[in-house]
């Protein structure tokens, strides 16, 4: 493999596992290796965390913002530009997309975040336990009514959803299945929360009431027993159904687009084998998150399946961030920024519905495009921000750079980019246009630092830029 | 908890609450700092948030228990003279001017007590009298203006027209060097005392800058099994609170301090949500931690506008989180009053304490 | 200038953040309206009374003549069962006509795709805002939105010089030439084509238009401003959305509340005259509502969030007058504090897609609710 080889196996990594990173994160990188760099991302701990104090030292309303965007969006934004733990805050969005909860029904943006933090904190450990937790999260209880789910009156509501969404799949159980998980969970609650007149919100605390809890003999997957919520959590996961459902939400989010959830019991996997893999690796280690992110991340369905997803607004937005610079201050302007994924289409902290969100070419429209186009347009045409500014110094290095070099150079800073022969043709057309660029004198290199971002603005524009 | 602390030979006793969160009028949004005025009343200044509202400096007149008033706003956000982005700190001075900081366009402005705008100065860099993030500022008996430099870890002088005047401390953890300061304060004898924030420590200054004391050093008590926590970086209200939590002496983050007229040192201990008491050689006395068990007169008005809040509040378990301080930022002592003046800044209200002198037992056995 | 085609046309104005309804349409005969509003009541000397029990604060006045014209109806009362008091929750029922369980399609984005089921026209919707209203959003469905001046809307605003702009858009709508067969890349052209397509028909819109009349400067009036410059260009643009805000007055109600209403009923009043003036309002009308009403007692220096509001339609089409009616006012009445909703709000939408879009409400609002006779 040739060096540019490595910082494009790298780059895909990056982009994947993390929000992509610098060319000087990069190098560095591949200076560490590849394997190495993935034990890294697997275990964050050896990172610093995002310091939460200097947050709520410049935006003190971004720790309890209560109902109204953008307070809590710049809480989470700023975790997602700012960590050093990219794999961790990756593992904290798969899981808001998977176990979807949303601020249209919580009202609650400080219940989000806490989901938030329960995520970035379990991601990448043992699912069992991490359905246990979101069990007995009061902001899931909420959203998906278990705080009505009684001994006397089942709501269905959590335990459909806990089966079809969170674990197995349709298809993998019954409706008498439903019911019986429903039971199980009947009497897990929470506590009457402070209310949030007139000092602001308060937190919801878990609570069990066993007189609430229906303790009847239950039948459920084929286990007979006077099942509680943590017995059908442990039956759940035995289910081969359950791990094959948790790896193709990996490999969807992680490798390539897959068809959407409800399509999953009619289409079988983009690639079985890869989903058999990990899903072996997840039994055999008990359910442990870490061990299938490894094999994914060394495997050769992971190397080859670079540009085969398309972007979520999330990734473009804290991808170009990142890349971009200048955003380590949560500054004022920091809430218009936190909604743009909203405007493409992305609402973090509020998914349309327990579903989570549509992926792949779904979150294309024709709103949606120009918006993210134009968002990561409008960054890289601005050179007051540290990494555009990186950007030009190298292109900078190379003193004068022909059409079809200004071409390459920008495409390989920004990615490597890949990109079809027709629409390379026309990059470099445009750069013909312009000429050969030149740092020679003060206003030759001033042109030649607007038309680099003008050509990057462009690559930005393609179609093969929408996807990571 | 009791709502009056007796420890070392002091008593203080909870007296009354003020605020409630409001982006405008009679309340408060994200107190950062604030200041006694000459005249029984009080500037807080607020920082308000991303939809660009809730930035300004409120005046309230105190009184007694319920007799506050909203004197006056200003410094409100926007762009151009009087107008603020990230408002910070707020000083008066002895002609009741009011001195206060933005700490995004790097400028300090000069207000009438009544709110009109007079002057401003700064401008952003590191060279002398420029600012970086400017936070806490103080006027001292000169009628000149110091002002934490927080961007630069440094303490600038200025006079009260904005010439510069002397510079102290630079950063670093050692004596006199400074970690992104924020609050500060004078005591009669014009000693300064700065809240070093990320230092974990409050250090305490000759007049003229010189390093004489320092207090604290960074620490937090494990949050106990059964805590409840009010967010997830606290407080955490348990039932099994160990008798020192958190630990005296230990600070995180601190913001703020307060001198009162026997010397004792109140810190605002932010990220411990509580106000840690030394005596003037710096040995812990005791903590605060926040008592509101009575609605503030504003917070009952919200109240008494919404029945179902009532009905939701009488039907709390434990209303403990809503007494105890959640990221308190900035404490003044009223030498008149004895008040000791919390600004409870999560929670968007002042908790009033008084230091009570001639307080006497009563029978242990009622 | 292209005459304004005659199609019904529908313009929605979404008071985000909750209108006050007390203090919008004031019942101001009823000593109940003064005892709960001690702090922000309008005093009964400002109000512009409009008959013996009802008047518009002071800031209403071009509103008011609206109403004197006939030409302003008042919906009382609107709302729906168990108003849960989030602003996102309510807006959400307002958007998709769920009120018990979350929605996943706008009604309007139904009504785009009974109009245009083939899409053969990218701006049959257009929306004045950074991000797509979910009330507007269906998969699969276009929508263009226009989130700065119309002038500057389209790819790359950035790229300004006018030859370097018209040459990356000429590649970009090379580089997006749908490759047949190919998936994803073939869905991505398409669509990009579409959009460009879409900003290539707007921004023809604002050279096309000229007019006398002086919209006030407000962010509002350079939206509805914007709605006329598409709507006069007759570009077949039947939906039009935009929004102002934000209405949530929990404090210093007073100050905010006039300015809100002032930017609102004098960008409107521009708005209809300069319709009027090119001859294209009589195919026009604007429905105005907010995701709730507020409290009826105020808390000291604002009100809170509540349950039933008041819906606005006006035009020259409209016939003026109230309906349904006001909730009472009594303690005994009263839900939580607020006033008990009385008209659904589905009903107001099932009659302008029956008598205004010609469309059957049921297959937009899931279900069959009262209408009211408000449209000629």
């Amino acid at each position: 493999m040739t060096y540019q080889d490595d910082i494009g196996l790298m780059a895909h990594l990056m982009r994947r596992a993390g929000f992509g990173a610098s060319r000087d994160e990069l190098e560095a990188r591949v200076a560490k290796g590849y394997v190495a760099t993935v034990e890294e991302l697997l275990n964050p701990e050896a990172q610093p965390p995002v310091d939460p104090y200097e947050l709520l030292r410049y935006q003190p309303s971004a720790l309890l913002p209560g109902g109204q965007p953008p307070m809590g969006n710049v809480n989470y934004m700023y975790y997602m530009v700012t960590t050093k733990r990219p794999l961790e805050e990756k593992m904290a969005l798969f899981w808001h997309h998977v176990l979807a909860t949303g601020n249209s029904k919580v009202d609650n943006y400080d219940q989000l975040l806490e989901q938030i933090v329960l995520f970035r904190h379990n991601g990448m450990g043992n699912y069992r336990d991490l359905l246990l937790k979101i069990a007995k999260n009061p902001t899931m209880i909420f959203w998906l009514d278990n705080n009505q789910n009684h001994g006397t009156a089942v709501n269905e509501n959590w335990g459909r959803e806990l089966l079809e969404l969170f674990s197995l799949g349709a298809g993998n159980y019954t409706e008498k299945d439903v019911r019986e998980a429903s039971r199980a969970f009947t009497g897990w609650t929470f506590e009457t929360k402070i209310p949030r007149l007139p000092y602001g919100r308060f937190p919801w605390k878990f609570e069990y009431r066993p007189e609430d809890h229906d303790d009847g003999a239950k039948e459920f997957l084929g286990h007979r027993g006077h099942f509680n919520g943590e017995d059908i959590i442990d039956i759940i996961v035995q289910q081969p159904a359950c791990a094959r459902f948790i790896c193709r939400h990996l490999y969807n989010f992680f490798v390539a687009d897959e068809p959407q959830v409800p399509a999953w019991s009619l289409e079988p996997p983009r690639d079985p084998a890869a989903i058999d893999a990990m899903a072996t690796a997840f039994r055999e280690s008990n359910y442990e998150i870490r061990p299938v992110l490894r094999l994914l991340f060394k495997s050769d369905f992971f190397k080859n399946a670079r540009y085969r997803h398309l972007k979520s607004p999330a990734e473009v937005v804290v991808g170009t961030l990142r890349l971009v610079g200048g955003y380590d201050l949560p500054k004022p302007g920091y809430g218009e920024l936190s909604m743009q994924p909203s405007y493409m289409g992305q609402d973090l902290l509020n998914p349309p519905s327990v579903e989570g969100w549509h992926t792949g070419s779904e979150w294309i429209n024709s709103g949606s495009l120009m918006a993210r186009i134009n968002f990561v347009a409008d960054q890289l045409g601005n050179q007051s921000l540290p990494g555009v500014r990186a950007i030009i110094d190298r292109l900078k290095a190379k003193t004068i750079l022909e059409p079809d070099e200004l071409v390459g150079e920008c495409l390989d800073l920004l990615g490597p980019v890949e990109v079809g022969a027709d629409t390379r043709r026309e990059l470099i057309d445009q750069a013909r246009q312009w000429g050969r660029l030149s740092w020679d004198s003060g206003p030759n290199a001033q042109i030649a630092a607007k038309r680099a971002t003008e050509m990057m603005q462009l690559i930005a524009a393609t179609r093969e830029y929408q996807f990571a | 908890m009791p709502l009056t602390t007796v420890s070392n030979g002091r008593t203080y006793d909870w007296s009354y609450a003020i605020g409630r969160a409001a982006a405008t009028g009679t309340g408060f949004n994200y107190p950062q700092t604030m200041c006694l005025g000459n005249d029984g009343d009080i500037f807080v200044a607020n920082r308000g948030n991303e939809n660009n509202f809730g930035m300004r400096v409120n005046r309230l007149k105190l009184a007694a228990p319920g007799e506050e008033e909203l004197l006056a706003e200003f410094f409100t956000w926007g762009e151009g003279d009087g107008h603020s982005t990230w408002p910070f700190g707020v000083a008066v001075d002895s002609h009741s001017n009011v001195y206060v900081s933005d700490e995004w366009t790097n400028t300090i402005s000069v207000f009438h007590g009544n709110g009109t705008f007079l002057r401003k100065w700064g401008k952003t860099g590191s060279g002398d009298g420029e600012l970086l993030r400017p936070a806490g500022l103080v006027c001292d008996q000169h009628g000149n203006v110091i002002v934490v430099d927080s961007g630069n870890n440094r303490l600038q002088v200025f006079s009260g027209d904005g010439k510069f005047l002397a510079k102290y401390g630079k950063g670093g953890t050692g004596d006199g060097e400074f970690n992104q300061p924020w609050g500060i304060t004078l005591d009669t004898a014009g000693n300064i005392y700065v809240a070093d924030w990320k230092n974990h420590r409050v250090q305490k200054l000759s007049p003229k800058g010189e390093f004489l004391m320092k207090i604290g050093e960074y620490g937090t008590v494990p949050a106990p099994a059964d805590a409840f926590a009010v967010t997830y970086l606290g407080p955490h209200i348990s039932s099994t609170l160990p008798e020192e939590f958190p630990k005296a002496g230990l600070l995180n983050h601190p913001t703020d301090v307060a001198v009162d007229s026997d010397g004792d040192i109140y810190i605002a201990d932010w990220g411990n949500h509580r106000i840690s008491i030394f005596d003037s050689e710096g040995r812990p006395l005791t903590n605060l931690l926040g008592d509101a068990q009575v609605m503030s007169k504003w917070g009952q008005q919200s109240i008494d506008a919404n029945p179902d809040m009532m009905k939701a509040l009488r039907r709390v378990r434990n209303l403990e989180p809503q007494w105890r301080f959640c990221f308190p930022t900035a404490v003044d002592f009223n030498p008149k009053t004895d008040e000791i003046i919390v600004a409870d800044s999560q929670r968007n209200r002042l908790q009033i304490y008084r230091k009570v002198r001639d307080y006497v037992d009563f029978q242990a056995n009622l | 200038m292209p005459s304004a085609q005659k199609d019904p046309v529908l313009v929605v104005l979404q008071l985000t953040g909750g209108n006050d309804y007390l203090n919008t349409v004031i019942p101001y005969n009823n000593p109940l309206y003064q005892d709960n509003r001690k702090a922000v009541g309008i005093p009964e000397g400002q109000i512009l009374a409009f008959d013996d029990e009802y008047g518009f604060p002071p800031y209403l006045a071009p509103l008011k003549k609206v109403w004197d014209e006939g030409k302003l109806a008042i919906m009382h009362g609107v709302g729906y069962l168990a108003s849960p008091r989030s602003h996102f929750r309510s807006m959400d029922i307002w958007h998709t006509c769920e009120a018990d369980k979350v929605g996943t399609e706008g009604w309007l984005g139904r009504v785009i795709r009974e109009f245009d089921p083939r899409k053969e026209n990218v701006v049959t919707a257009v929306s004045f805002g950074p991000c797509l209203f979910r009330a507007l959003s269906v998969p699969g469905v276009p929508v263009a939105c226009v989130a700065g001046a119309l002038e500057t809307y389209g790819f790359l605003p950035n790229i300004q010089e006018p030859t370097q702009r018209q040459q990356m858009l000429e590649r970009f709508a090379r580089m997006y030439a749908p490759i047949e067969g190919s998936g994803v890349m073939e869905y991505l052209g398409t669509t990009g084509l579409d959009s460009l397509k879409g900003a290539d028909i707007l921004k023809v819109a604002p050279s096309l238009y000229s007019s006398t009349v002086q919209y006030p400067n407000t962010s509002i009036a350079s939206k509805l401003r914007g709605i006329a410059q598409v709507h006069l260009a007759g570009l077949g643009t039947r939906i039009f959305y935009c929004d102002h805000g934000s209405f949530d007055s929990h404090a210093g109600q007073n100050p905010l509340h006039a300015s809100l209403w002032t930017a609102v009923s004098e960008g409107l009043d521009a708005f209809m005259t300069d319709l009027r003036q090119h001859d294209a309002a009589d195919n026009v009308i604007v429905l105005m509502f907010s995701e709730f009403g507020r409290r009826v007692r105020d808390n000291g220096s604002g009100t809170d969030h509540g349950a039933a509001g008041a819906t606005f339609v006006l035009g020259d089409r409209v016939k003026g007058g109230h309906y349904g009616e006001y909730p009472s006012l009594k303690p005994e009445h009263l839900v939580q504090g607020d006033l008990n909703p009385s008209m659904d709000f589905r009903g107001i939408y099932s009659t302008i897609l029956d008598k205004w879009l010609k469309i059957n409400p049921a297959l937009i609002v899931n279900g069959t609710y009262e209408q009211s006779a408000f449209l000629h």
